[in-house]
């Protein structure tokens, strides 16, 4: 190869690399600026999953045995399960620590840090007997203490005797005032949302009426 | 001096034209259409309920110790039991659920049953956080006692205002 074709293609080959360069750099610049999000602010974002409670530290159950600081439960899924209460452990029934006696029967929802096999818990939390009702009000009664209400509930139609009492919350303007110092103007027919305390007859004592 | 100059202006002329022609190029590739990215979320209110059984429910199959819920709208079951417009979903939907109260968690769970969120007490009732009343709004899911402990921490509160995304 002479000296004229050795220039020749040292500067078409410096061309075709700038032309190359050029191309490649153009396609990388407008894939970049295609890859910037343009409006991700108007999107609603999920949240990262991040519960109160780990799933783990979960139990519930029916009360079969109560010993000295502790009592033996059936779980459905855990079988036996015996349950570690301490003075630290926040236990609701009816209110939260009104030291009410736990006993045979009542049913719980709670959480605490189970052993290895998951067969004993050192409890942190219970509520006992709890119940959440929703549902229409069939009839109202006035008595000594407050108000009888027969509730139907609303997935089963099944029918419900609630106490209101003085202590009973009742949802007033944005607060929440006992009934004994509110009125309370339930008449059959209305829809109602009744936190309360399954009693052993199966009628519950309200203690939040929404 | 002035050759090089001549050069070098030349040399930058190419360049630019490439890249443009590259970019130019690369907009007009016809690419595949993206996923959606949007994510539907519904603001109500969420309550807890223990009637599921593992075998029962609206889907046949809803358990009170999974992080099962009920959602009010699902039309292969008939389920239309709604305040206000909530999205369709199937049995077995998963959604995020985030607790609108202070320290707000959020869990997933699954849909397992019908809500009858609209029924007397769920439209226009009032939410609470740590017992305080919150806000006014309508039930738009109901969780198991199982997911609104594992969400909220406790059962007290007994409705609570949350986002739901699906």
């Amino acid at each position: 190869m002479n000296k004229m074709n050795k220039d020749y293609v040292k500067t078409h080959a410096f061309w075709g690399v700038l032309v190359v360069v050029g191309i490649v750099g153009g396609i990388l610049v407008a894939q970049a600026y295609a890859g910037f999000p343009s409006h991700a602010a108007d999107e609603p974002q999920l949240p990262p999953i991040n519960p109160c409670v780990p799933l783990e530290k979960i139990i519930d159950g029916t009360i079969i045995e109560v010993k000295e600081n502790c009592v033996v439960v059936n779980n459905s899924v855990r079988g036996l399960v015996t349950l570690h209460i301490s003075p630290e452990t926040r236990i609701w029934k009816g209110k939260w620590d009104n030291n009410l006696p736990i006993e045979v029967g009542d049913f719980f929802y709670g959480y605490g840090e189970p052993n290895e096999d998951g067969t004993v818990y050192e409890m942190e939390q219970m509520e006992i007997n709890i119940v959440n009702l929703r549902g229409a009000v069939v009839s109202v009664e006035k008595v000594s203490e407050g108000l009888d209400l027969q509730l139907e509930e609303a997935y089963e139609g099944k029918s419900y005797l609630v106490h209101i009492t003085s202590e009973t919350l009742v949802s007033k303007e944005e607060q929440e005032v006992p009934f004994a110092r509110t009125q309370l103007d339930l008449k059959a027919g209305d829809g109602v949302q009744i936190i309360g305390l399954k009693l052993k007859d199966g009628s519950v004592v309200a203690t939040r009426v929404f | 001096m002035k050759k090089k100059a001549g050069f070098i202006f030349e040399a930058v002329v190419l360049l630019c034209l490439s890249f443009t022609l590259g970019a130019i190029f690369w907009w007009n590739i016809p690419k595949a259409e993206a996923a959606p990215h949007t994510v539907s979320y519904k603001k109500g209110h969420a309550t807890w309920y223990n009637l599921c059984n593992g075998h029962n429910g609206a889907c046949g199959d809803c358990d009170n110790n999974k992080m099962h819920a009920a959602w009010p709208h699902l039309p292969q079951t008939g389920c239309y039991r709604y305040c206000s417009d909530v999205g369709s979903l199937s049995c077995g939907s998963r959604v995020t659920v985030s607790d609108r109260c202070p320290g707000r968690f959020t869990a997933p769970v699954e849909i397992h049953d019908c809500c009858t969120c609209n029924g007397p007490g769920g439209c226009n009732g009032q939410s609470r956080c740590d017992g305080s009343i919150y806000n006014t709004g309508d039930v738009i899911i109901d969780l198991t006692s199982y997911a609104f402990l594992h969400l909220h921490g406790n059962l007290g509160d007994g409705r609570i205002p949350v986002t739901v995304y699906y």
